[in-house]
């Protein structure tokens, strides 16, 4: 770790606190080579009412802003099941990993991603408590929510399409924007160039995981 | 914020009621304005707090004495016959509530004195939910001991602060937004808060008779009148021992002298030849009551109260959740 990540990270814990004043502890877990940052975070409704306050932890690894940031919920106020994306520690599941990790890959900012992640991932909760659903729909578990992400995100509707994709991706192979795409179906910039994109950022690991879930579907 | 909430409805009421009849003034004399202000006044009921403050008092541990009388500190009540004298801290709160005057250029005088009466009520009730004793009213300001007998100092500054804090939130925020609907010039606050600690607070009777009050002698309540002054409009200026006493607040503390910046303005009072010099502070409220157990701060920065009754949230609709929760679709693997 060196000092300049370390000027980043306090620099944008004090940012947070602005925010969210109530996230106001910042220690170093060096086990898990990140930083955990502890606190209240309050949800209020677009109405500006006052819903829940939930008490926290976010870890935030040392490879920040490249990295893919963690919450934990401590004050047991959502019930650990996996109907709740939520695991018996209180890790909280707060989006498909495809997303995240594009995010680690262009860089994350800690206030951005406790506003666009973790305060909705809250509220969706709060909303859940009270109607018994969440808002906009939830992810399958496992790769049933990965074969969902496909189609819904990325308009791919079948396993085969889906293994070309990926598969392409794998062989590191170039294709120039008006060249025909890898599917013969017309020029990639008007074909899978846009998905390509999007799946290099989610990196190889995923795409390995995926293509896996997709043979097995065959 | 919703602990206001019912003061607020009854000053816009006030507001309301008061232009409606333009010609409010002239018409039918006193009965009119009497029944008007009456009906206005038992909008808050005086002995007796609202469910909002109630659940604040209640989580803070305190049961209000509405029984105190002005001019008579309850822990201090027998130097009232005794004509004895007695030397115990106290916390002295100064609040001047400025800019109602300018109410007089729109409405007639009964309904200012029933808009007035709101505000000092919500001052009054703020106090009161703190444990705080009110020694004095003046004009629209308030003069408030916090402490006594029995009572931890640390606590006693504590709640000085959060009461004063949250009443100046009311002010800055709820009843600006209204005032500037109406297009009346806003009121504000300014409040000046010391400690006296037990040698330096001289408890006595002062006055003759009945023209009399059990009060304190001290520099230091002298000094909480004195800052007030100095406080910008909606702050408030502490001396240096409030600061002393609850390090938590060193950061939110800076010398008036910053923000003014001129060097006079850094000791609100000084003995060079004793070497004795006293600083006064400007306070954040705002980021302090963000870190109260019983606030929540919005992403927008507005402050709501936390309350434990369901009551206080009846008019909420979990439909308002949907713009926010929707942008979250969860998903589980682990």
């Amino acid at each position: 770790m060196t000092s300049r990540k370390e000027k980043l990270i306090d620099k944008d814990f004090r940012e947070l606190k602005k925010v969210f004043p109530k996230m106001n502890t910042k220690t170093i877990n060096q086990a898990n080579n990140a930083w955990l940052i502890s606190g209240d975070i309050d949800i209020f409704d677009v109405n500006g009412d006052y819903w829940e306050t939930y008490e926290i932890k976010i870890q935030v690894p040392f490879t920040y802003p490249h990295c893919v940031i963690g919450v934990q919920e401590t004050s047991q106020k959502i019930e650990r099941s996996e109907d709740r994306h939520i695991d018996n520690l209180g890790i909280c599941c707060l989006d498909i990993s495809h997303k995240l990790l594009a995010m680690k890959m262009k860089g994350v900012n800690l206030t951005d991603f406790t506003k666009s992640k973790i305060y909705p991932y809250f509220a969706n909760q709060v909303f859940f408590d009270r109607t018994g659903k969440y808002a906009a729909g939830d992810y399958p578990h496992r790769f049933d929510g990965i074969r969902q992400f496909y189609s819904e995100e990325l308009g791919i509707e079948n396993e085969k399409e889906a293994i070309d994709l990926i598969q392409f991706i794998l062989s590191k192979e170039k294709l120039g924007r008006n060249d025909l795409c890898f599917c013969g179906d017309k020029k990639f910039k008007d074909c899978h160039l846009a998905n390509v994109e999007f799946l290099r950022s989610v990196g190889e690991n995923q795409l390995r995981i995926d293509l896996a879930g997709f043979k097995n579907e065959l | 914020m919703s602990l206001y909430k019912s003061y607020y409805n009854t000053i816009q009421k006030a507001m309301t009621q008061g232009k409606m009849n333009e010609s409010y003034s002239s018409f039918d004399g006193l009965t009119a304005k009497r029944m008007m202000y009456s009906e206005l006044k038992s909008e808050i009921p005086e002995n007796e707090l609202l469910p909002e403050l109630a659940d604040l008092a209640s989580q803070l541990g305190i049961v209000p004495n509405f029984n105190q009388s002005t001019g008579l500190h309850p822990h201090f009540e027998s130097l009232k016959t005794s004509g004895d004298m007695e030397y115990h801290y106290i916390v002295s709160v100064f609040i001047d509530i400025k800019g109602s005057t300018n109410l007089f250029k729109k409405y007639d005088p009964s309904i200012v004195a029933a808009i007035q009466n709101t505000i000092q009520k919500a001052a009054i009730h703020t106090c009161l939910v703190f444990g705080g004793y009110i020694h004095r009213l003046h004009g629209d300001g308030l003069f408030v001991y916090f402490g006594g007998k029995g009572i931890d100092k640390k606590i006693a500054v504590q709640r000085a602060m959060q009461s004063t804090s949250l009443f100046t939130y009311f002010v800055k925020n709820d009843l600006k937004e209204l005032f500037e609907e109406q297009g009346i010039e806003r009121i504000n606050t300014r409040i000046g808060i010391d400690l006296g600690h037990d040698d330096d607070v001289l408890w006595l009777l002062a006055g003759i008779g009945e023209i009399s009050e059990v009060t304190t002698c001290s520099l230091h309540t002298s000094l909480a009148s004195k800052m007030q002054t100095y406080a910008e409009t909606n702050g408030i200026v502490v001396g240096d021992h409030i600061k002393d006493q609850v390090p938590l607040l060193n950061q939110f503390s800076s010398p008036v002298c910053n923000r003014t910046n001129n060097p006079n303005d850094r000791y609100i009072f000084e003995i060079p030849e004793n070497n004795f010099r006293y600083t006064q502070h400007d306070f954040d409220w705002f980021n302090y009551l963000k870190t109260l157990p019983f606030i929540a701060t919005a992403i927008d920065g507005k402050l709501a109260f936390k309350a434990t009754n369901p009551v206080v949230y009846n008019n909420r609709s979990v439909q308002n959740l949907i713009p926010i929760a929707e942008k979250s679709k969860p998903y589980f693997n682990f």
